[in-house]
């Protein structure tokens, strides 16, 4: 899993009848000090209920199939919890200005 | 899967349904032979209870989600397994 936080709200009028319930949002991929990488990504998120500046992980590949229980849907990348805060350990704080 | 080292953990309220009662670890790839880290940081769901500091194994893509018994986890990495020792003789294999 990834962290990221959400650029945009993507709509689309055309859809697969397969990922009708779902919402396509905009994520960047961030460092663990919350600045940002140059990545980006297109996440499924049917839930939740997020808004642009929320800090996210996000799922890659197929395990973003389950997104609605047995359900499958043709889903790449989605978003899977709302992060509140990050804790890492005093002797590991050098890592957040490295990756 | 792979090794790694634990670093730290995330809050969140909001998640998606099967996480309930589930950890999320910050881990970090450990190369076996120097125990220096390696690679980008890694949000991992922990199956076993681990503690930072620890080095563990974890899994990636499908098989992930089926660390947790009969239910259905929505995961891409997961951690299965805390290490004990590693045990490797230089120089070989090569």
């Amino acid at each position: 899993m990834d962290f990221g936080i959400i650029k945009k709200e993507l709509v689309c009028t055309v859809k697969d009848p397969a990922i009708k319930s779902v919402k396509l949002y905009l994520v960047q991929l961030l460092k663990l000090n919350r600045t940002e990488r140059k990545e980006y990504m297109v996440c499924a998120e049917n839930t939740l209920g997020l808004g642009v500046g929320d800090y996210v992980l996000v799922i890659k590949g197929s395990p973003c199939r389950q997104l609605e229980g047995n359900k499958e849907m043709p889903i790449d990348n989605a978003i899977s919890a709302k992060v509140d805060s990050i804790f890492i350990e005093e002797r590991y704080k050098f890592l957040l200005n490295q990756v | 899967m792979f090794l790694a080292k634990v670093i730290g953990k995330t809050w969140s309220d909001h998640k998606h349904y099967s996480y309930d009662g589930i950890d999320i670890k910050i881990i970090r790839d450990v190369n076996p032979e120097t125990g220096g880290l390696i690679n980008k940081p890694i949000f991992a769901l922990d199956a076993i209870g681990t503690a930072i500091g620890e080095i563990v194994a974890y899994e990636v893509s499908a098989e992930a989600g089926k660390a947790f018994e009969d239910k259905k986890v929505l995961a891409d990495a997961t951690i299965t397994a805390i290490i004990d020792s590693v045990d490797i003789v230089k120089g070989e294999g090569k």
